[in-house]
């Protein structure tokens, strides 16, 4: 980084338009090219909230054809709703459901085969349309199947192992539901998310209502939003925790690891589900730092050097693990 | 326009809601292009990271601060996008120095007659322009002075000349783009 005033000094000045430094700073940098004026006047009205018009140059409306077309393409982590159907009927009453599940493998016996469709990933996420118009994004190492007659006379899907997320068309009269090993995940309205670990199923709700229970029990919980249950396995309790806001149970999907005030060992758990290493923090006294940061798709190495310099802590990772010192 | 709230924009685009990005798109894209293209100087370029901007926003969009005012976002990622393409062109750097020595393409993209026919239109907007609006303008594009120089000259705030280069490149653009 060099010391040179460059155009962040408009919003630095915007930011704090009181300050003297500032305001001698953007002077400065005004007079060093005579585009930056423009930029400024520009910066400054939008600030404002109230934009300059468009310059001749920019065609408004064709661009926007092209971001419309290029939105479309974009490979959006499936946290919302797919756009067109939420911004046209927004009124209908939508029942969206998204549902992750993360199971172990084996355990759990199927119909028989044939009347099965079956879809796996290896290293690469995956997505795919179910037949009743639902969206089914696959993690790496998952493979799910449903019937045959899936959308006819039932909506059910099976997760064999891995992690999926799940964008539920509504039907009232067919339920939605997620089978797992040992546990059912219903859709009852809005939006929702399941999470499961290698000691049980865990899920998780974002928005509206989701039910969560041991097949052939009465053990059932229906949660609401940031509330995850987690089911253990061969177990019969559910566990209910309300999560903060800023949480990663998604960021598989998001491809963003946040942090607000997080303890160093929430994070190195987080590391280590998302980048699928070991991380060890040798020094205890370092498990009371907490980290404030966003890591928006970014590779393991920037991160931990971010880490290094911002909590000021040894960090070393050779292939699959990562020592914190 | 979509008249919104702040409040709307955010639940909006935080819901990946096409007609609020629309709205915001553009409402804010072309000054995002006006501030990218005196930056970069290059109109492909500048092109380019409006729609990187907000190709991120809608990847992203679930991230989204809702606290804060959606302009001030797009101005600080426009900010950042100008930074981070001088960074990446600094790594290019024969690359660069190509770009940096083309005029700004409006310049010439125009046929002679074309620009002649511009620069009518142009003067006779700056003469529908106030009086002090249009000297504060002169001064700075005729004369080359800074906002500094400008208010020192004629005994007026900073603040003020920027208001009043503000007014002027508003109604300029309105009488050029309405006429061309």
């Amino acid at each position: 980084m060099n010391n040179q005033t460059d155009i962040d000094i408009v919003v630095r000045y915007l930011e704090d338009p009181e300050n003297e430094l500032l305001k001698q700073q953007l002077n400065e940098w005004i007079q060093q090219d005579p585009g930056h004026l423009d930029i400024f006047l520009d910066m400054k009205a939008m600030w404002q909230g109230d934009p300059l018009p468009a310059p001749s140059a920019f065609d408004t409306a064709g661009k926007w054809e092209e971001l419309d077309a290029r939105l479309d393409q974009a490979a959006v982590p499936a946290v919302a709703a797919p756009v067109n159907t939420r911004v046209i009927k927004m009124n209908r009453r939508y029942w969206w459901a998204a549902a992750a599940v993360l199971v172990i493998a084996g355990t759990w016996t199927l119909m028989g085969p044939g009347g099965y469709k079956t879809f796996a990933t290896a290293q690469t996420q995956d997505s795919l349309r179910l037949p009743d118009g639902s969206m089914l994004y696959l993690n790496a190492n998952t493979r799910v199947r449903y019937a045959r007659s899936f959308g006819k006379d039932n909506r059910i899907v099976k997760i064999d192992q891995g992690e999926a997320f799940f964008d539920v068309k509504p039907n009232e009269t067919l339920p939605f539901i997620v089978n797992a090993p040992e546990v059912e995940v219903q859709v009852l309205g809005t939006a929702f998310n399941v999470k499961a670990a290698n000691t049980g199923v865990k899920v998780f709700v974002q928005s509206g209502k989701v039910s969560a229970a041991y097949k052939g029990t009465e053990k059932k919980v229906i949660l609401t939003p940031d509330m995850e249950a987690s089911l253990k396995l061969h177990g019969s309790t559910i566990d209910t925790h309300v999560h903060k806001k800023n949480n990663n149970i998604l960021a598989w999907k998001t491809r963003t690891l946040t942090f607000d005030e997080a303890p160093l060992n929430e994070v190195a758990e987080a590391l280590e589900d998302f980048y699928h290493v070991q991380v060890h923090i040798s020094n205890p006294q370092l498990a009371d730092q907490k980290l404030l940061a966003t890591f928006p798709n970014m590779a393991l190495d920037e991160v931990l050097d971010i880490m290094r310099k911002t909590l000021r802590i040894n960090i070393t990772h050779k292939n699959d693990l990562v020592d914190i010192y | 326009m979509l008249q919104l709230s702040n409040d709307e924009i955010v639940k909006g685009i935080r819901s990946r809601n096409k007609n609020v990005f629309e709205a915001v798109f553009k409402q804010f894209a072309p000054s995002m292009y006006n501030i990218a293209v005196r930056y970069v100087k290059n109109e492909d370029d500048a092109n380019d990271m409006v729609q990187d901007v907000f190709l991120n926003l809608w990847k992203g969009a679930e991230n989204l601060d809702e606290r804060a005012p959606i302009n001030h976002y797009l101005a600080r990622a426009t900010v950042n996008t100008c930074l981070n393409r001088i960074k990446k062109e600094q790594r290019q750097e024969v690359y660069t120095r190509e770009q940096m020595l083309q005029p700004i393409p409006t310049a010439n993209s125009h046929s002679q007659l074309e620009h002649k026919e511009l620069e009518a239109q142009y003067r006779h907007a700056l003469e529908k322009l106030p009086d002090q609006c249009r000297r504060v303008f002169e001064m700075s594009r005729l004369k080359g002075l800074s906002p500094a120089e400008i208010a020192d000259q004629l005994n007026i705030s900073i603040n003020t000349v920027y208001a009043h280069l503000t007014t002027a490149l508003k109604r300029l653009r309105v009488d050029l783009i309405n006429k061309s």
